[in-house]
């Protein structure tokens, strides 16, 4: 009576689970996914917002006001249907800094501006994200009450979104920098250069690369000799519209139209380098980048371990939520969900950065996968051997192994070990996770054969066998029963490690996603896609390693088996 | 000249000394049976034959040559030299048919059908030919010991050593064993048995060896061994091991551990099942009856006594430590008609009860 009260109980309870999900998922789509003016008037926008944004956008001081209401009415122009719940309408849900008091406010990792906000915000909580369109969709789920950054990037995203506005007073006035590493000799060029680039042009550029007219956003072709060299430039890649990823995965952008502007001028080409804003500064401090650039303001602490160059008046202002929020827009849950489709996959042929992502973590698994097995069975082999230097070497790797988490063992690898070095950083993921996964199959084998009952061994001894011949014949086909499920599961368990390479720049299946996550502002479609295919890819995987190991080894052992079935038969009949 | 002599072996394993001066001959034929208390070094003198374990002193002679010599080829040794193991050993990952002819195949170096008619031979002479393409998992106790003397045997050793081959099996098991080992004996197999089953010693020995304090203490003849040993020693062990007894408080007595005791006892001594369920009934009767539990500290120190043929000569049991041991005396002396366990007690059903002040003696039938 009371085990069928339990279960019935239970199975109640997983329903009322499973339903609460769906509805939040529902409900957390919903609002992420509100319709933006921008992306359905990607190719057709027809309105010249160029003129009347940049005489006002040039001045700088009071330029962040001028500046909302410009880009407001070009937004509300090129937004059609919306126009009517526009930006130009939106009230913020805090006037003032006060307002702020003790609320949350959120910035990009390494944006070194929590001093200035407690200038004129009292308690403020403060909470560090990697990339921008996460806080935007922290913004607009409720999870933080202000979103911190230049006035390009708050505008651009009130533009794109009726239900942000941004914050009538700047909290503060500074200028982007280029950055180099302390004493650097090129700062000299390349001041000289934008000053010989001029004011005016660099203000076109922000003009075009802040509105919305995408057609005009064309990054130009590096054309010029380049007899001065090349650069590398460490450029930030997910923060619309100082740098991000365009069509074909190209960087575009305010950024690097201005610096190919400059290059142009210094007659050196460019070799640019995508990530995220906190992997700029320590990419010229490792020498890894000769610049670096990506809606950095010069602030007085940058200053201290970098020389910066300025380029363009930015101030730092608040993104925050509209006030009246009520009406998102309802099309039909269908309509919805194929223009998110259209989004994640079509638009830009956003597929291929998908594919390409996966290509890279299937790669970056098998490769590392096998080195990884062979790696482990060598040292099981060495070890063996008993030789004193060897076991010291192997249990100084345990203990890296065992004792740090993989991110920081391949951020090591990347920043400190191969940090001059000319090499890719897949190449690098490979011989992290390579090292990592041989130490870990080391373990199991060893302790594989501990297991095996050493009354084996004595069994095959005193029938004469050598030890080495036991050990082959008797010792091992017992441990490899016990290790064969434990590596296989350590390997999966490596798969889905490698959605960190994204730390050390590699473009796989998790940063493709975090990528489209930046341009679309959407997180369900594109995590939900990620996840799929994870899925998929490890089921294939294990799938493939089960059959290789059944059909080699348990398939001997049928063979053996019949082989010798058929002749006591055969003796049985004679 | 003898097959084996040992000389003056030495065995120590940190400060102890399990074997001291171990000296003793084989003749090819023997059956030897090593007894001795546990933990005196049996195994290991076992396991210095074939040297699974190395000696630290002295000679074993095998064939003119000191095995001891650290230039000896072990392999060799070995495959000359067949051993069972309490736990068998078997190898898991393979069919019964392929543990027995991997090894001929590896070691031997012959061809997979020679070794599979080997292999066939040696299970149709333990019995189980039919389990040739089980796995050992499938197996029972005393089937995969017969298994693994069936392996051993398909090496064609010169002389099998077995290290308490029954031990580990449930006394159900233990005669299917015990049958196997008495063939190889008749068969002129050249044996070395580690042992507790005194039956087995008895039966196929043609020489025992008491190890104790390190020497061969006492050796000779089965029948010299058990039923006339010199040493006093000899005659305790021998004793020990043909004696059941219980002593316990009150308190601490256990009725279904007592009970279980004595009928492991009676298994391991292959009593006939009458005797052993006269000997249960009257001990349980007694322990129901007269033990008061009022009384938590008194003893309870019941002993049965085997005579020939390992068949029950006398249970005794002493009340000389029990509160109210008169009335007890009383009650058996003349039992009241309504005190049924007094009845069965004093009945001469099962045997003849002599009671005095401090025993009750029943002299069985």
């Amino acid at each position: 009576m009371k085990k069928h009260l339990l279960k019935r109980m239970g199975l109640f309870l997983c329903l009322l689970l499973v339903g609460g999900l769906s509805v939040s998922a529902g409900r957390a789509y919903a609002t992420v996914s509100s319709e933006t003016g921008s992306s359905e008037e990607s190719g057709s926008s027809e309105v010249d917002s160029g003129e009347t944004g940049s005489s006002e956008a040039g001045s700088g001081e009071s330029g962040s006001i001028e500046l909302a209401d410009s880009s407001d009415e070009a937004g509300s122009e090129a937004s059609g249907e919306s126009s009517e719940s526009g930006s130009s309408e939106a009230i913020p849900e805090f006037s003032d800094f006060s307002d702020l008091d003790g609320k949350r406010v959120s910035m990009l990792s390494g944006a070194p501006f929590s001093d200035q906000v407690d200038k004129y915000v009292d308690g403020a909580k403060y909470t560090y994200y990697d990339s921008f369109a996460d806080i935007i969709l922290a913004l607009k789920s409720g999870k933080t009450d202000a979103a911190l950054n230049n006035s390009a990037v708050a505008e651009y995203q009130a533009n794109q979104d009726p239900a942000l506005v941004v914050m009538e007073q700047p909290l503060q006035e500074m200028e982007f920098g280029i950055a180099f590493k302390k004493g650097s000799p090129e700062v000299e060029k390349w001041q000289k250069a934008i000053e010989e680039v001029g004011e005016e042009e660099i203000n076109r550029l922000w003009d075009i690369w802040i509105g919305s007219d995408e057609s005009k956003k064309i990054l130009p072709e590096q054309d010029w000799p380049g007899n001065n060299g090349t650069v590398k430039v460490a450029i930030i890649d997910n923060l619309e519209p100082m740098g991000y990823r365009g069509d074909n995965e190209s960087i575009v952008g305010f950024d690097p139209a201005l610096l190919l502007t400059v290059a142009k001028q210094l007659d050196v080409k460019v070799e640019f380098k995508g990530m995220e804003l906190a992997a700029l500064l320590p990419s010229v401090e490792s020498g890894k980048a000769d610049l670096a650039i990506g809606s950095m303001l010069i602030t007085g602490a940058r200053l201290e371990s970098m020389d910066m160059v300025p380029y363009h008046s930015g101030n730092v202002v608040l993104l925050v939520r509209a006030r009246d929020q009520g009406g998102n827009a309802t099309n039909g849950f269908l309509t919805k969900l194929k223009a998110s489709f259209r989004k994640t996959f079509i638009d830009e042929r956003r597929y291929k950065l998908i594919f390409n992502g996966l290509l890279v973590t299937l790669i970056i698994s098998i490769v590392a996968g096998l080195l990884g097995v062979l790696l482990g069975f060598g040292i099981v082999f060495l070890n063996r051997l008993n030789n004193k230097v060897i076991n010291v070497i192997t249990r100084i790797l345990e203990e890296i192994v065992v004792g740090l988490p993989a991110v920081v063992i391949l951020m090591v690898l990347y920043y400190i070990i191969f940090g001059k070095a000319e090499i890719s950083a897949v190449i690098v993921a490979i011989i992290g996770f390579s090292i990592m996964f041989g130490i870990k199959t080391f373990d199991i084998i060893i302790n594989a054969i501990k297991a095996v009952d050493p009354g084996q061994m004595e069994a095959a001894l005193s029938l004469g066998y050598k030890e080495g011949k036991a050990f082959r014949r008797i010792i091992l086909p017992q441990a490899r029963d016990i290790y064969f499920p434990l590596i296989k599961t350590q390997f999966v368990v490596m798969i889905k490690d490698t959605s960190i390479v994204g730390f050390i720049a590699v473009m796989d299946l998790t940063r493709a996603g975090d990528l489209i996550r930046s341009r679309t502002l959407e997180a369900f479609f594109p995590l939900i896609t990620i996840a799929i295919f994870y899925y998929i890819l490890i089921k294939l995987l294990s799938g493939i390693i089960n059959l290789i190991y059944n059909r080699f080894f348990e398939g001997k052992k049928e063979k053996s088996k019949k082989e010798l079935g058929k002749i006591i038969e055969g003796r049985g009949k004679s | 000249m003898s097959m084996i002599q040992v000389k003056n072996l030495k065995k120590q394993f940190g400060k102890e000394f399990p074997l001291k001066d171990i000296n003793f001959t084989v003749e090819e034929g023997d059956v030897i049976s090593i007894i001795g208390p546990s933990g005196t070094g049996k195994s290991t003198l076992l396991r210095c034959m074939n040297r699974l374990e190395t000696s630290d002193g002295g000679q074993i002679i095998f064939h003119d040559k000191d095995i001891c010599d650290p230039a000896t080829d072990l392999n060799q040794l070995r495959r000359k030299m067949g051993m069972v193991f309490q736990s068998f050993y078997l190898f898991p990952h393979m069919t019964v048919l392929e543990n027995i002819v991997t090894p001929q195949t590896d070691i031997l170096n012959i061809s997979r059908e020679e070794a599979c008619d080997v292999a066939m031979k040696e299970l149709e002479n333990v019995g189980l030919a039919g389990k040739a393409l089980n796995y050992p998992k499938e197996l029972s106790g005393g089937q995969k010991q017969r298994v693994a003397i069936a392996r051993a045997l398909a090496m064609k050793p010169e002389v099998m050593l077995f290290d308490e081959p029954t031990s580990a099996l449930d006394p159900t098991m233990v005669s299917e064993v015990l049958a196997v080992i008495r063939n190889l004996a008749r068969s002129g197999l050249t044996m070395l048995i580690v042992t507790h089953e005194m039956r087995l010693a008895r039966e196929v020995s043609s020489k025992v060896l008491y190890i104790d304090e390190g020497i061969v203490f006492e050796e000779g003849s089965p029948e010299k061994i058990f039923d006339n040993p010199e040493k006093k020693k000899t005659r305790d062990f021998i004793y020990r091991i043909s004696v059941w007894n219980w002593d316990s408080t009150v308190r601490d007595m256990d009725t279904f551990k007592l009970l279980s005791s004595l009928e492991a006892f009676c298994q391991k001594q292959f009593m006939d099942e009458s005797h052993f369920k006269s000997c249960r009934l009257l001990i349980e009767e007694f322990v129901s009856g007269f033990v008061n539990r009022k009384y938590p500290d008194d003893r309870v120190k019941i002993a049965m006594n085997l005579g020939e043929n390992d068949d029950p000569m006398s249970v005794e049991i002493d009340i000389s430590e029990l509160t109210g041991k008169e009335k007890i005396v009383n009650a058996l002396k003349k039992p009241d008609k309504n005190d049924l366990s007094a009845k069965i007690i004093s009945s001469k059903l099962y045997g003849v009860p002599e009671v005095n002040d401090s025993k009750i003696i029943w002299e069985l039938k």
